[in-house]
């Protein structure tokens, strides 16, 4: 049975700082579908639940006059798969969040709780990791902007005080969609319903003559917390995209890695495959941003 | 032309019917075991073992029982002591188990049991359940277990019996042969994965009657083994399958039966557990796991002379059907080639992990991935096709067991082979292979095949009896009560449509009544592959009982003999003139009002001879050698099965077991740790496959009508399973040149593989 | 021990009222307090899809779903979209094409499938494959269900959009389907010679 005390449906996001900070020890769910698995292995005890999934201002997807794009934490994955300024400027984003769980799964499971739970495997933080993601964390006395790259501080652990802020909204800069093209690739041994064994994210934008003006990468699952390959990254921009560099490149992440053995896969496995991935997220990537590989 | 329209229209032979509860099934009606709520019921909940082997040195259930709501707390020490095995078709040997045992022997074996009011209170009381263990040294592997020095598990020893088989002799073989191979081959346990995990509810009333309702597929072992742990008349037993969502021998063995029975007699209120799929996974039933080291001699041309099998059981902690398991396997290895020289040793080997049982294949599969693979090596060695290979050595009709000389029955598995080739249009695909292989390209292409065999019943191990009753309504409506519980696999809607054929009764005017021990007559159970072969025909001899006494009534309402009648769309004609005939319901009035009598007729049908089905799999991959990924392309399954009385279910039936074996050999297996734990007992971590997974499949039958089967037909339940893996093994093997010889072929064991292989990647 | 809350929802197009524990599941209220059994539990973490239903018009594992969070929502089980002698188009489809072995995740097939076709009226094979990936079936090789499903589909194209909704969702105001049981003929009496032979 499941050990939870009590459940409210917040109306505001001030409605749910307050519920937070009545209750002790109580835990924001969106979809609930991560939670509901935490608390049904009793990771998660004498549970009281604020529900910010009726909170409307929390599910919107739009651009401000910046044209920065503006994600709702509370858009559940099919939301955002189905979007269209998602698919028209963050396609690599769309991508990410179909590979998600199950139709059902996508249907109530959120963005926003994908990132904040601090999962490794979340297929959407390396996808929003090399979009330079910046995050908005909302307290009682006020908002603070974190980026993504730094959310992130151990398994299961973020920046996040989750006992008095709630996550109301993910920005992207418009710099960094604009001319980009992105990839995001997941390995898992079968189509669907699959926890990401190695996730690779890469966006990357080119100069007319065809040279690399900037390159992100980034990885869930080959480190304890998702992370990006900032050397890795500073060896691509300024070159040609050639087979040579993409070799460098596959060697270079290996050295900002950290996989470990787990019940999904050995580390030789994913040490193999930061590598395959790197290679064919980028080789993608750049087709995306209309260059192509020089041989 | 009419008539021919006819007869057509009559028969239900070969016809797409659909289950006959489809419609119940398809709008969520239907009741299975846990949707059922009886007045005053409580729910049970399990505790389960945390150690791999130990004494119960203390339990403490007081904190439990002074629980508001609990009503009773099981443990050894307040339960009946009887020894018995849960699986009905070992019912008289390796009496291992009792309801809770003072010796607990893997984790997640049972401990302790609380009924209360509520699921809820059940949960918090078995948490509060305090044990003491004295624990004692456990074995997770069957090769440590089965050491002359270890620590035994049961009483006897951890080798729980030797199962030896010959035909010819063996020595004489590896002396005459050209070549030797010898390999091992190791396959994991798997999980049955039915749907609906295992449920039952026990009422005991106050005349003493014990009623269990369970999702069993062995009604009568499971009311044999509860009259003889409680020591109850079976009169006074009552077993009742009211629907059954999935078993693939997994349901067989009498496993919450006993458990709720004891807390029904308790607390006298029917008592419900139903477990989850953890606990389903872990402590119900598997595939057993199993190390197999296969030996062949052949000749230079392909011909294998001698074979010689040595397998390891793991039995896991309780013998079940192991023991069965180990001797059907066997059994087939004498069956499939026309190897003249055969050796089979078998260990069941008793371990601290889960308990092994029956699961579709009935250890077949298993020993047909050893065989098939080994074909695929000797075909390589010799540089010769597999197809050839299996064409030489496959049996044909006429052959004979090499022990006995039983004959296999028709058996056209080469038919089967030959069919397949076609359809797998393996020539094109093997060019697109080595093309693959030429280009050294990144996504290796791969084909590969195999054979397999399985019976039809447990004819020659024990008798092996169905009965049914068909009692004729005054409407001149049917209602048939058959002991089998339909799975899904349709073995009730095959009885139904042979009814059918035979009494000439519309389908839609039969209803019938299925799985109750005191309303059907004894039947040994829905396994071994026997409802088309033993059930078909006890269906087909009922009705033709039942169609002599319509005849007879009819002969006298019409004047005429009753050998000039046919029985046709739900009435008796005289077969010269269709303006002369009788409706059922003037049939039945007749009988009642003028002879005082009503139409029912019961019948058992015993099988008398062991029929073999064959099948040939064929299997195209693609292999990503950066990644280790397989994917399966095409699949093809031919099998020789007599007969198909449904086109639509034996469709079904090969796609599910293709939809398995596909798990078997690329993604499931069961994980244990070094502490007896397995890790992966949830279904986001044992990976079953879905929709999007499944490769384009073609089906294909040789159907030459069996001796003994109604119309001919013969089994495709299990036969269907036991080649897959195997298949797609070789497949993957022969994309790369390697050879793998576990499973699953997981990533890591592919990408272990090509390094091996020095491949790129 | 968990507090009661108060959920007001929409089941099965009617309008429902529920106090109870905050700890249980939509799965437990529909299972045990509205006896809508035809939801199933296979695997209790939304990896099976047995318990999935419709609410607001999407498929969901209602095993992964609060009572609580069903505040103000739309709930439709199996029950919803079809009863023993009504069987919505998806349903007949699946009969027809023998989609059905043990029967215990159909129910949650049918809710799938059903909401794939509310939302999208002319699915690919590929779509549906899609659809369906989250239901588990131990018993069929899924191709059955598959072809059912772009089957119905195909009915459905055939058919006026708008009554294709009614249809799939009969208390959404359309009329009964008739349920056309099999395409086996009803003949319990022969009347001569005269008989229509091609009756089926």
């Amino acid at each position: 049975m499941y050990d939870i005390k009590t459940t409210y449906n917040a109306k505001s996001v001030r409605e749910a700082l307050r519920l937070l900070s009545e209750n002790e020890g109580a835990v924001i769910v969106c979809g609930g579908t991560d939670v509901m698995i935490r608390i049904r292995e009793l990771k998660l005890r004498r549970a009281t639940l604020i529900s910010i999934l009726d909170i409307p201002e929390l599910c919107e997807i739009h651009l401000d006059t910046n044209e920065d794009l503006l994600i709702g934490p509370g858009c559940c994955f099919a939301a955002i798969c189905g979007n269209d300024l998602i698919r028209a400027h963050v396609p690599m984003l769309a991508d990410a969040c179909n590979q998600v769980g199950s139709p059902q799964i996508r249907n109530i499971a959120t963005i926003g709780g994908n990132i904040c739970n601090g999962a490794v495997s979340a297929d959407s933080v390396p996808a929003l990791m090399v979009l330079d993601a910046m995050l908005e964390l909302t307290g009682a006395d006020g908002s603070r902007v974190v980026p993504i790259r730094e959310f992130h501080t151990g398994p299961g652990k973020t920046v996040l005080k989750a006992d008095s802020e709630i996550l109301t909204c993910i920005r992207i800069p418009r710099a960094k969609y604009t001319d980009h093209g992105g990839c995001y690739l997941k390995f898992g041994m079968r189509n669907a319903m699959e926890i990401a064994t190695l996730g690779c994210a890469v966006n990357a934008a080119l100069t007319r003559d065809g040279t690399i003006r900037d390159f992100a990468i980034a990885f869930g699952v080959a480190a304890p917390t998702p992370l990006r390959c900032p050397e890795a990254e500073a060896l691509m921009v300024g070159k040609k995209a050639t087979p040579a560099l993409i070799r460098e490149l596959r060697k270079a992440v290996l050295l900002e890695t950290r996989p470990r053995d787990s019940w999904r896969a050995s580390k030789e496995l994913r040490l193999q495959l930061i590598q395959e991935l790197s290679e064919r997220a980028t080789v993608q990537a750049i087709e995306n941003c209309g260059g192509e590989i020089h041989v | 032309m009419e008539s021919k329209a006819r007869q057509e229209k009559n028969t239900e032979i070969g016809h797409r019917t659909p289950l006959y509860d489809a419609p119940l099934k398809a709008s969520g009606v239907i009741r299975y075991v846990d949707d059922m709520k009886l007045p005053r019921m409580l729910y049970a909940k399990m505790v389960w073992s945390t150690v791999p082997h130990a004494i119960i040195k203390s339990i403490d259930t007081e904190e439990a029982e002074k629980m508001p709501g609990v009503r009773a707390v099981c443990t050894w020490k307040n339960c009946r002591q009887v020894s018995y095995n849960s699986c009905g078709e070992d019912i008289d040997k390796f009496l291992t188990e009792r309801i809770f045992d003072q010796r607990v022997r893997f984790v997640g074996d049972r401990m302790a049991a609380v009924a209360a009011d509520t699921l809820e209170i059940a949960e918090k009381a078995a948490k509060l359940i305090k044990v003491e263990y004295q624990e004692l040294p456990f074995y997770l592997d069957a090769e440590l277990a089965m050491k002359d020095d270890a620590f035994p598990i049961h009483a006897g020893g951890n080798v729980a019996e030797t199962v030896c088989m010959n035909a010819g002799d063996v020595e004489k073989g590896w002396t005459e042969a050209d070549h030797v191979l010898e390999y091992t081959y190791k396959l994991p346990a798997v999980h049955h994965g039915a749907m609906e995990p295992h449920t039952a509810i026990a009422d005991y009333d106050a005349s003493g009657k014990l009623t269990v309702y369970s999702p069993s597929q062995d009604i009568f072992g499971c009311r044999a083994n509860l009259s003889r742990i409680f020591s109850l008349p079976m009169s006074k037993v009552r077993v009742v399958n009211p629907c059954i969502g999935g078993g693939f021998g997994g349901k067989i063995d009498a496993i919450l039966e006993p458990i709720v029975a004891q807390l029904a007699m308790m607390t006298l209120r029917p008592v419900k557990m139903t477990l989850n799929r953890r606990e389903e996974i872990i402590s119900t039933r598997t595939r057993h796991a199993m190390t197999i080291n296969l030996k062949t001699a052949f000749m230079n041309d392909g011909r294998i002379v001698a074979e010689q099998m040595t397998m390891i059981a793991n039995a896991g902690a309780y013998s079940a059907g192991t023991s069965s398991v180990v001797w059907a396997s066997g059994g087939k290895f004498f069956k499939k080639h026309k190897t003249p020289h055969l050796r089979f040793t078998g260990y069941p080997v008793f371990t601290n992990t889960p308990v092994a049982g029956a699961m579709r294949g009935f250890g077949s599969p298993q020993r047909c991935f050893a065989q098939e693979r080994q074909m695929n090596r000797i075909a390589k060695k010799l540089n010769m096709s597999v197809l050839d290979l299996q064409l030489m050595n496959l049996v044909d009709i006429g052959d004979c067991d090499a022990r006995n000389q039983v004959a296999h029955g028709r058996a056209f598995p080469k038919e089967a082979v030959l069919r397949g080739k076609v359809l797998f249009d393996w020539e094109e695909n093997l060019r697109e292979m080595k093309r693959s292989q030429e280009d050294n390209s990144r996504f290796r292409i791969g084909i590969g095949m195999a054979v397999g065999v399985h019976g039809n019943g447990v004819y020659g191990v024990m008798p092996d009896t169905s009965g049914i009753i068909l009692k004729l309504n005054e409407d001149g409506s049917l209602t048939v009560f058959t002991g089998y519980s339909d799975m899904g696999n349709g073995t009730v809607t095959t009885q139904l449509q042979i009814i059918s054929a035979v009494s000439g009764i519309p389908l839609n005017r039969i209803a019938c009544v299925t799985a109750d021990t005191e309303t059907t007559m004894w039947d040994l159970g829905n396994y071994s592959s026997r409802g088309t072969f033993v059930g078909g025909n006890a269906a087909l001899k009922a009705a033709e009982h039942l169609s002599d006494e319509l005849k007879r009534e009819a002969a006298e309402i019409l004047n005429i003999n009753a050998d000039e009648i046919v029985l046709e769309n739900g009435a008796a004609v005289w077969k010269d003139s269709r303006e002369r005939f009788t409706t059922l319901a003037d049939i039945a009035l007749h009988a009642k009002s003028v002879n005082q009598r009503d139409i029912c007729v019961s019948d058992t049908f015993a099988s008398q001879n062991l029929a073999l089905s064959y099948g040939a799999h064929f299997c195209k991959v693609s292999v990503d050698t950066e990644t280790g990924i397989v994917k399966p392309l095409l699949f093809v399954a031919v099998h020789d099965l007599g007969k198909v009385i449904n086109p639509m279910q034996t469709e079904g039936q090969i796609e599910g077991a293709i939809q398995m074996g596909l798990g078997y050999a690329l993604s499931e297996a069961l994980q244990i740790n070094e502490e007896g734990k397995i890790t992966n007992a949830i279904l986001k971590k044992y990976k079953m496959f879905h929709a999007a997974e499944m490769p384009e499949i073609r089906i294909a039958y040789v159907e030459n009508s069996e001796v003994g089967g109604p119309f001919g037909a013969k089994s495709i339940g299990e036969c269907s399973a036991v080649p897959v893996a195997a298949a797609v093994a070789n497949a993957v093997c022969n994309a790369l040149d390697a050879s793998i010889d576990r499973l699953p072929l997981t990533p890591d064991l592919v990408l272990e593989a090509i390094k091996f292989r020095g491949l790129s990647g | 021990m968990s507090e009661n809350i108060e959920v007001n929802f929409r089941l099965n197009g009617e309008n429902v009222t529920i106090r109870t524990k905050a700890n249980r599941r939509l799965l437990d209220v529909l299972r045990d307090d509205f006896h809508l059994t035809g939801t199933k539990e296979g695997c209790s973490i939304g990896e099976c899809g047995a318990c999935t239903v419709i609410v607001d018009r999407k498929a969901v594992t209602s095993c992964l779903m609060l009572i609580g969070s069903c505040e103000g929502r739309d709930v439709i089980t199996i029950e919803g979209v079809s009863s023993p002698d009504r069987l919505n188009p998806v349903q007949r489809a699946i009969l027809e094409h023998q989609a059905i072995q043990c029967g215990f995740c159909t129910p949650g097939f049918v809710m799938s499938a059903t909401a794939l076709l509310m939302e999208n009226p002319n699915p690919t094979y590929e779509e549906i494959k899609v659809a369906l990936s989250g239901n588990l079936c131990r018993c069929t090789g899924y191709k059955q269900i598959i072809d059912a499903i772009y089957d119905a589909a195909q009915q459905a194209n055939r058919a006026d959009p708008a009554e294709w909704d009614r249809n799939i969702i009969p208390d959404s105001g359309g009329r009964p389907l008739p349920w056309q049981p099999l395409n086996k003929p009803e003949v319990c009496e022969l009347s001569g010679g005269n008989e229509n032979e091609e009756q089926s």
